[in-house]
């Protein structure tokens, strides 16, 4: 078995990936390979998706009711899985969006700081 | 009821996850070709992107979670695909597991029909055997009068029953010639109390066992039912003749009762009551008689020490009363298995001693899977790291290498079980060669396979665990930044631990199972005490035809007189007894001048009651005085020949000839007048035992063996012989005819030669596990070290110093497990042997050859993996990893 296949390139934060998925499938309804395009795209290609993860978080959520999932038809005329973001995914992706810009603004306000104002 | 739909909804949610796939490879091709790429070049560059699509459907299944089944239901998918992808690991593994079950499951069987098997009775576990506790036996008869007496004055049992065994003679309305059989004559209320229905017709009314000598009633054994009758239910209502009586059959037993004893199925079941013949001392006022089997059921709410305590009290009163018979009696409850044990230790001894060697059979076999799971442990601990990685809880894991092993378990428990019915048809041959079926019904019942499913899950755990353990406790970065889960060198060390216990074990086993085989070359060698095997034999009871002492002794003067003008005979006797079945007579004899220990005022020794040609026909050498004569007759004074245990154990120091002892109540004075040789009695391994030789003219008898020898082959004599019987009486039945040498090789070889070939079977099976074992482990160790040999090679080592290098560890491997064994067998064969006579000691030759031979096979099977050692191309091996 090859190396590495199943890291991303850059590793995804812990718990980031659903957050992505969920603000990935705020513009509307995309299947599984849509969102990985929709992030890599979104990011300039610094993030990529892997399928080994981002399966299993699709399916993870969609138990939890965060999306729902129905067989369409895409542009070229192709039977795929689309997942739709619920209500209750919509409120996750919010209360997911505010840690994480609290997080960033921490940490961006950690690394910044001047060293006389960092923790000894 | 969800869950059940979401079963049933399961194989859509698997198709829509492939075709979700599917979907999305569809999707990343047809987005490459559109940038330009070569469908070709789209489709690979997709997949190679999209990864394994198995483990990705795999790792998304399992965030379905769901009901437990289902879980397991994946579960046993993916081990089932685990295992296919690992067809070596399997194979050794199922042969492994299928030869340690297998030889449990066997052994279990014998186990099962000689100890444990309840009777198959209503609420078994309420009944207990009562039994008398004498200084001679722990589990004695009781007499007819002591069961009445216990019926009507205690107050545990809700019922108390008993039965006697007996042959008897049954001729159905066609037969000519009436046939041999065990008949169990059963109290009344028996098959009440047990609780046993009929299968057919209808069981004994009470009126029918209650009253002496009327109704002549009988039911029949399910086996006699469908050998006899061919199972025809037209049998109800019928007439048999038994000992020349008409009986009515009223019913048939089930199949599963099979009488009391476990060793002896009657084929007919007769209220006692019935056979009271009149004019004999009856057996049913004769307190010394002791002849029943007692059974009782305990009164609800009664424990079993509370009937004891009952049973106590009540034997000193019995004692009070009747000091002569009643002194030493005591009485005892016990359960059937207790009472099982307590009557024959020396089956404890042999069921246990089977019991250990498939133990071990499934420790070494164990041992195996458990170490080839810990070298596959390596292989997998990328794909289990992946696992745990993306969120898999370790709890799941562990359960799902649990899975595996159940199901390797349970593949290893289904090979057992077919091993094990090859193995339990060489049991059902252990039977003793009589006409009447006599020997252990061992089959694979329920309980026999509950025991080898039982033994698989123990399998398991024992397999399963310790690299599911090891797993789960994996460091998880590590595992995923390099090749290892675990560090090498105590993973190693676990292997090596179990391939030296592995040996170790098989050292024991090869020990235990050689020194059976050495007592077993002992025994076809031991001298019977018979030399002459061109003996024929044939068996006579003419009461069973209507004769009585007068007329049986008359036609058995006729009968030996014509037996010996047959040509080809060179001599013929008459006898009562013939080694190596049960001798069911005895004699109570007080020594003369002897003084005994204790409350023993006399001894019983079994008794032979024969003519004056037996010695000379059956080749027993007297060692002292004569044989019977034609003039020891019922006139002259009473004789007898006694061997040379019981001279020794009653005349020590000096000659028994012209001594006398006692017999019978009124005391009655018999001279020793010969002294015989010692032979083999019971079984070929037993001590030396006492033995008595008493004339046939002084002491008559109507069931008798004619003994006849010939010059040549003595089934020639059949034929001559049978007309010369039927000269005397057409309707005179002749039971047990056979010649003495299948007999012999049948009665006595047979038990100890299958024992020994389960024995024997059991060390072959251990010794190809623990080889199959080191082979592994070197290997494993041989590949491991590719890198290394190659390093040293290209550094000038020879191939010869590699060889040596990887044979060294086979060998130092091999050499601590058969010390270690051989250390160990000493306390195992001393065990073993205290429950065992006739085993003899340790020979010096095992203690050396079993661990030279088990080094020397060992070091022989790491002879392949060592010579892959030194054909490692150097600079292949260093671009290797």
């Amino acid at each position: 078995m090859p190396r590495d296949r199943y890291q991303n390139r850059i590793e995804l934060l812990q718990g980031t990936l659903d957050m992505l998925v969920l603000r990935a499938l705020r513009a509307g309804p995309r299947h599984g390979y849509g969102i990985t395009q929709t992030i890599a795209a979104g990011s300039r290609d610094v993030l990529q998706v892997e399928t080994g993860s981002l399966y299993p978080a699709l399916h993870r959520m969609e138990k939890r009711g965060l999306v729902v999932a129905e067989w369409a038809l895409t542009d070229f005329n192709q039977r795929a899985k689309f997942y739709r973001l619920t209500p209750a995914g919509r409120r996750q992706l919010e209360a997911e969006r505010a840690r994480w810009d609290l997080m960033a603004e921490a940490i961006t306000r950690l690394m910044n700081a001047k060293d006389s104002e960092a923790p000894a | 009821m969800r869950s059940l739909l979401r079963l049933f909804r399961r194989p859509d949610r698997h198709a829509e996850l492939d075709d979700e796939i599917r979907a999305h490879l569809a999707l990343a091709i047809a987005d490459r070709v559109n940038r330009g790429e070569s469908p070709e070049q789209a489709d690979a560059a997709a997949r190679r992107e999209f990864g394994n699509v198995t483990t990705v459907a795999e790792v998304t299944r399992e965030m379905w979670g769901g009901a437990s089944f289902e879980r397991l239901v994946h579960d046993v998918r993916y081990g089932v695909r685990t295992l296919r992808r690992s067809p070596g690991f399997l194979a050794v593994a199922l042969i492994s597991l299928g030869l340690g079950i297998g030889a449990n499951t066997a052994a279990f069987s014998l186990a099962d029909a000689a100890l444990f098997r309840p009777l198959a009775i209503d609420d078994p576990d309420r009944v207990v055997v009562v039994a008398a506790r004498t200084p001679r036996a722990a589990v004695g008869n009781l007499s007819y009068p002591e069961l009445r007496d216990l019926q009507s004055s205690t107050r545990s049992f809700s019922g108390l029953v008993a039965a006697r065994t007996s042959r008897m003679a049954i001729a159905r309305a066609t037969d000519p010639v009436p046939q041999m059989r065990f008949a169990l004559l059963v109290s009344d209320g028996f098959f009440d109390v047990l609780g046993v229905p009929a299968a057919v017709g209808r069981r004994f009314l009470p009126h029918e066992a209650r009253t002496r000598g009327r109704e002549p009633v009988v039911m029949l054994s399910h086996e006699y039912w469908q050998s006899h009758f061919g199972g025809d239910p037209a049998v109800i209502g019928a007439t048999v003749r038994i000992n020349a009586r008409p009986f009515t059959v009223v019913g048939v037993l089930p199949a599963t009762f099979t009488g009391l004893n476990q060793f002896l199925r009657p084929s007919l079941f007769i209220p006692m009551t019935a056979m009271d013949t009149a004019g004999t001392p009856s057996f049913f006022d004769r307190r010394d008689e002791f002849a029943l089997m007692v059974r009782g059921r305990l009164r609800p709410g009664v424990t079993i020490d509370q009937a004891q305590a009952e049973l106590e009290v009540f034997a000193r009163a019995l004692a009070r009363d009747y000091p002569e018979i009643n002194r030493d009696r005591g009485l005892a409850a016990m359960s059937e298995f207790r009472a099982r044990v307590a009557d024959a230790p020396p089956t404890l001894a042999i069921v246990g001693l089977l019991l250990l060697l498939a133990a071990l059979v499934l420790f070494i076999a164990c041992a195996n899977v458990a170490s080839l799971q810990l070298g596959r442990a390596r292989a997998r601990s990328r794909e289990m790291a992946v696992r745990l990685a993306i969120g898999a809880g370790r709890l799941r894991l562990v359960r799902q290498l649990m899975t595996e092993s159940l199901l390797v378990a349970g593949a290893g428990g289904l090979a057992g079980v077919v091993a094990a019915y090859g193995a339990i048809g060489l049991l059902g041959a252990m039977q003793l060669p009589t006409d009447t079926p006599l020997g252990l019904a061992v089959q694979l019942d329920v309980r026999v396979l509950v025991a080898g499913v039982g033994a698989s899950m123990a399998a398991a755990c024992l397999f399963g665990l310790v690299p599911a353990w090891k797993t789960a406790g994996a460091n998880l970065v590590g595992a995923l930044k390099s090749q290892d889960l675990l560090p090498g060198r105590s993973r190693l060390l676990g292997r090596n631990l179990l391939v030296v216990s592995q040996i170790a074990i098989c050292a024991v086993l090869l020990v235990v199972s050689s020194a059976l085989v050495d007592a077993f070359r002992r025994v076809e060698a031991a001298d019977p005490g018979l030399r002459a095997m061109q003996v024929m034999m044939f068996e006579f009871d003419p009461v069973l035809v209507g004769y009585d002492q007068a007329r049986a002794t008359q036609f058995y003067r006729l009968l030996v007189d014509r037996a010996r003008q047959v040509p080809g005979v060179r001599s013929a006797t008459l006898a009562s007894a013939i080694p190596f079945r049960p001798n069911y007579s005895d004699e109570e004899i007080v020594p003369e001048g002897y003084q005994f220990a204790g409350h023993e005022r006399s001894v019983r020794v079994p008794v032979n009651i024969i003519d004056d040609q037996h010695f000379a026909t059956m080749g027993t050498p007297l060692v002292a005085g004569r044989a019977f004569t034609t003039a020891d007759t019922a006139e002259t004074p009473a004789v007898a020949i006694i061997n040379e245990e019981l001279a020794a154990r009653y005349w020590p120091g000096r000659s028994p000839i012209a001594q006398r002892f006692f017999v019978g109540p009124e005391r009655r004075p018999v001279e020793i007048v010969g002294v015989a040789q010692t032979g083999k009695y019971g079984s070929l391994t037993e001590a030396p035992q006492p033995y008595l030789y008493l004339p046939l003219a002084q002491r008559p008898r109507t069931r008798l063996l004619l003994l006849a020898a010939s010059d040549g082959p003595p089934l020639a004599l059949t034929s001559p012989v049978l007309d010369a019987v039927r000269s005397l009486d057409p309707n005179q039945p002749v039971f047990n005819v056979r010649d003495f040498r299948t007999y012999y090789e049948q009665g006595a070889l047979g038990p100890p030669r299958v024992l020994t070939q389960m024995a024997g079977a059991a060390g072959i099976a251990g010794l190809c596990l623990a080889l199959v074992g080191v082979y592994g482990l070197v290997n494993y160790s041989v590949s491991r070290r590719t890198r290394e040999f190659g390093i040293r090679m290209a550094i000038g080592a020879s191939r010869g110093a590699v060889l040596r290098l990887v044979l060294t560890q086979g060998f130092v491997l091999a050499l601590v497990g058969a010390l270690l064994g051989v250390a160990l067998s000493a306390p195992v064969f001393l065990a073993i042997s205290a429950g065992m006579s006739g085993l003899g000691a340790l020979s010096r030759w095992t203690l050396v050859a079993v661990p030279l031979g088990l080094v020397g096979v060992a070091v022989a099977a790491c002879w392949a993996p060592a010579r892959r050692a030194t054909r490692i191309s150097p600079t292949i091996a260093l671009r290797t990893e």
